[in-house]
């Protein structure tokens, strides 16, 4: 997106007459309306509204302190345990546990896109791989994901069947669903048996366990992160909580919230595979990862949890607001930053890439409070951005 | 591919306006309160009705932002940045835009407060109107981000609501509304006008049909604001079924109503009419004509409907009953 508001408008503009992505975006924010409507008719589902809420009440405010303790329990579990001041730092890091040569399969974390990761392995000679179907969708059509749950909800199934035909060398229906996803499935499946890096992210830490907590539908990030023998976690201070009881709960908010009526996978991971089966005596690997690495990204987080900002930092990437948002329905992933797109994206785009370049984009806001209205964790998202409007460069 | 204005080149034209007008669109008091003509208020109570000018201004909204995009326009055709920022500084003023559509459309939006005002006096209230000297809120330079030039506004409007002696406004927006009750307590020292929307004022089942326009089945859309933050959805409903109208609900409706895209028009007037063209289709669908309860919504729907050809008519809420 450009840097100044008269160059946002024309690619606002532009992306209005992309009648592809406006389908893909219709479609998803269609299946989404349908399936969130039914979750939040749940009281069990607004119960848990209310606790994640309050938990994130209290997260924003103990974040540093979080940050430091999981560091230690992580540590405390045999894991290379990492604080990352900014991207580049998460990069140095990364490279020191990734050799060059190796082969790395990865699952989907908008962390990966904020510090470029993709690109910097690739970059020093890595083949890497996206096992999540919409982010190797979008490693096929070069694009930026469109949101936070689903990063190719703008790419319509005609569009995948083209991306898939000229990876695979052979054709696709559009119509067959199942024949693409198999497809993806079969070649990824060959790349995830032979890395030697499995990339994933965390959707929650406890701080006092150190167990990284992960919730996923297709299975790739469990594969990610027990077959190749290095397990990496590279995830971001904000995604630390109290116990890993409230990591649970927030990977069953962050699926409900994203549409889902229950969570496929949950798995929780504290320390590298090992066994002791054998006289009692610990002999790592067993099956799963024999190293197992977490880097947590700060970049502009700690700064942000002090400042007019703070409440982004209570967000749980659920991206129910983006697929409510009237101004995303239209202009998909062109409103945002490089990362980050529509709603709580605004923000995070001035949290990771700075104030200066959300304020031209700020001014696209209705300031209508759908966003508002689905929040499971009662951010004033509207307010930021109208705040961020008054930021004028 | 067109060059466009910057976001203070685009709200300063409205500033200006503001500052000469007492109104963003430029236009002059006495045209804002021409539907008041003939009309007898009682300001004894210290009640007032606050049009904030924004129906009055809707009407004229579309030769506003052709006026804008003129003005973006002329840069592509090779008058320099520099002189269209200058006249853009000038302001815009619209005498010289009014078109026998706009005045046509202006009658209409009149209509809209005159009928308020009947139905308020049948309920028996008294209250003043400050007529062409009443002032805009400054509710757009506030959801712009220019808070400076929002309190400015605020401070006008305030130092003329207290040498009235005003005590109480009936509004009869959602923008204003919520501008007047939430924000000015945080922007004017010791703000303690009271603020009700008519919504909350009126009592359901005081209004009838309106005959010549209420017919058939009308799609109801939840202005976000009304919705969202002033919890008016089902005295909105109320209203329109006491007096007879049938109504159908929408795909997205009460607070998961869907935007009618009208807070961006002025600076992005094509993102704005493609969101108002979504919504236009959900309304269609749920049959009928779409029922709004908003200026913003009446004018920016309202076109949208109409570009799209098949869309649904839309109508106030004070157009059909009465």
């Amino acid at each position: 997106m450009g840097s100044s508001f008269a160059e946002a408008k024309k690619q606002m503009y532009e992306a209005l007459e992309d009648v592809p992505m406006r389908i893909g975006v219709e479609r998803g924010m269609t299946h989404f309306s349908q399936r969130y409507s039914a979750v939040i008719a749940r009281s069990d589902v607004m119960e848990l509204k209310r606790e994640i809420a309050e938990i994130r009440r209290y997260t924003l405010t103990h974040i540093e302190e979080l940050y430091r303790q999981a560091l230690e329990a992580l540590t405390s579990n045999g894991v290379g345990a990492h604080y990352a001041k900014t991207k580049e730092e998460a990069l140095s890091i990364i490279g020191k546990i990734v050799e060059p040569g190796e082969l790395v399969v990865k699952s989907k974390s908008l962390v990966f896109e904020e510090i470029g990761l993709r690109r910097f392995l690739e970059s020093r000679g890595n083949e890497v791989w996206e096992t999540d179907l919409g982010e190797f969708i979008i490693q096929l059509s070069g694009d930026k994901p469109a949101q936070m749950i689903a990063p190719a909800l703008h790419i319509p199934r005609e569009r995948v069947a083209q991306l898939f035909e000229k990876h695979f060398g052979r054709s696709f229906n559009p119509d067959d669903l199942q024949g693409m996803v198999a497809a993806a499935r079969e070649f990824l499946r060959g790349k995830i048996y032979a890395a030697d890096v499995g990339v994933t992210g965390a959707n929650a830490i406890s701080a006092k366990e150190g167990t990284v907590v992960t919730v996923e539908n297709e299975g790739n990030v469990r594969m990610t992160m027990t077959i190749p023998k290095k397990h990496l976690v590279v995830s971001s201070i904000d995604k630390v909580y109290p116990t890993t009881l409230d990591c649970v709960k927030e990977a069953l908010a962050q699926s409900y919230f994203a549409g889902y009526d229950k969570p496929t996978y949950i798995s929780l991971t504290s320390t590298p595979s090992g066994t002791g089966d054998i006289e009692k005596v610990i002999v790592r690997p067993a099956q799963g990862s024999k190293e197992m690495h977490v880097v947590l990204v700060d970049n502009g987080r700690l700064q942000a949890a002090r400042g007019p900002l703070a409440g982004t930092l209570k967000c749980i990437k659920c991206g129910a607001c983006q697929l409510v948002c009237p101004v995303f329905a239209v202009d998909g992933p062109t409103w945002g930053g490089q990362t980050y797109t529509g709603a709580i994206g605004i923000v995070w785009t001035a949290i990771t890439e700075g104030v200066d370049v959300a304020n031209p984009l700020s001014y696209f806001c209705l300031g209508c409070n759908a966003c508002n209205e689905v929040c499971p964790t009662g951010i004033n998202i509207s307010g930021l951005i109208r705040w961020l409007k008054t930021k004028r460069t | 591919m067109p060059q466009f204005l910057g976001v203070e080149d685009l709200v300063g034209v409205m500033l200006q306006n503001q500052r000469k007008t007492g109104n963003p669109l430029g236009l002059d008091g006495a045209r804002l309160a021409r539907w008041a003509q003939g009309l007898k208020f009682n300001a004894s109570s210290g009640t007032y009705l606050y049009t904030g000018g924004l129906y009055q201004m809707a009407a004229y909204i579309d030769s506003f932002i052709e006026a804008l995009e003129r003005l973006e326009g002329s840069v592509a055709g090779g008058v320099g940045l520099g002189l269209v920022k200058a006249l853009g500084r000038l302001g815009i003023n619209l005498s010289s835009l009014y078109s026998s559509v706009a005045e046509k459309e202006a009658v209409r939006y009149e209509g809209i407060i005159r009928n308020l005002y009947t139905l308020l006096v049948r309920q028996g209230y008294e209250f003043g109107f400050l007529g062409s000297d009443e002032q805009y809120s400054g509710v757009l330079f506030y959801d712009m981000g220019f808070d400076s030039e929002f309190q400015e506004s605020a401070e006008r409007l305030t130092r003329m609501l207290r040498d009235r002696g005003v005590k109480r406004l009936i509004t009869m927006d959602p923008h204003s509304t919520l501008i007047l009750k939430e924000v000015y307590p945080k922007f004017v020292d010791a703000f303690d006008v009271e603020v009700n929307h008519y919504l909350e004022v009126l009592e359901p089942g005081g209004a009838t049909r309106s005959d010549k326009l209420a017919d058939g089945v009308f799609a109801v859309h939840d202005p976000c604001l009304l919705a969202r933050n002033l919890g008016l959805s089902d005295r909105y409903r109320d209203f329109a079924l006491k007096a007879g109208l049938k109504i159908a609900e929408p795909q997205l409706s009460r607070r998961s109503t869907f935007c009618c895209g009208g807070p961006i028009e002025n600076i992005a007037p094509r993102v704005s009419g493609a969101i108002a063209e979504k919504r236009c289709s959900q309304l269609g669908e749920a049959g009928g004509a779409a029922l709004v309860a908003c200026p913003i919504c009446l004018s920016n729907l309202g076109r949208a409907c109409k570009r799209k050809g098949s869309g649904p008519r839309v109508v106030d809420l004070l157009e059909v009953v009465g």
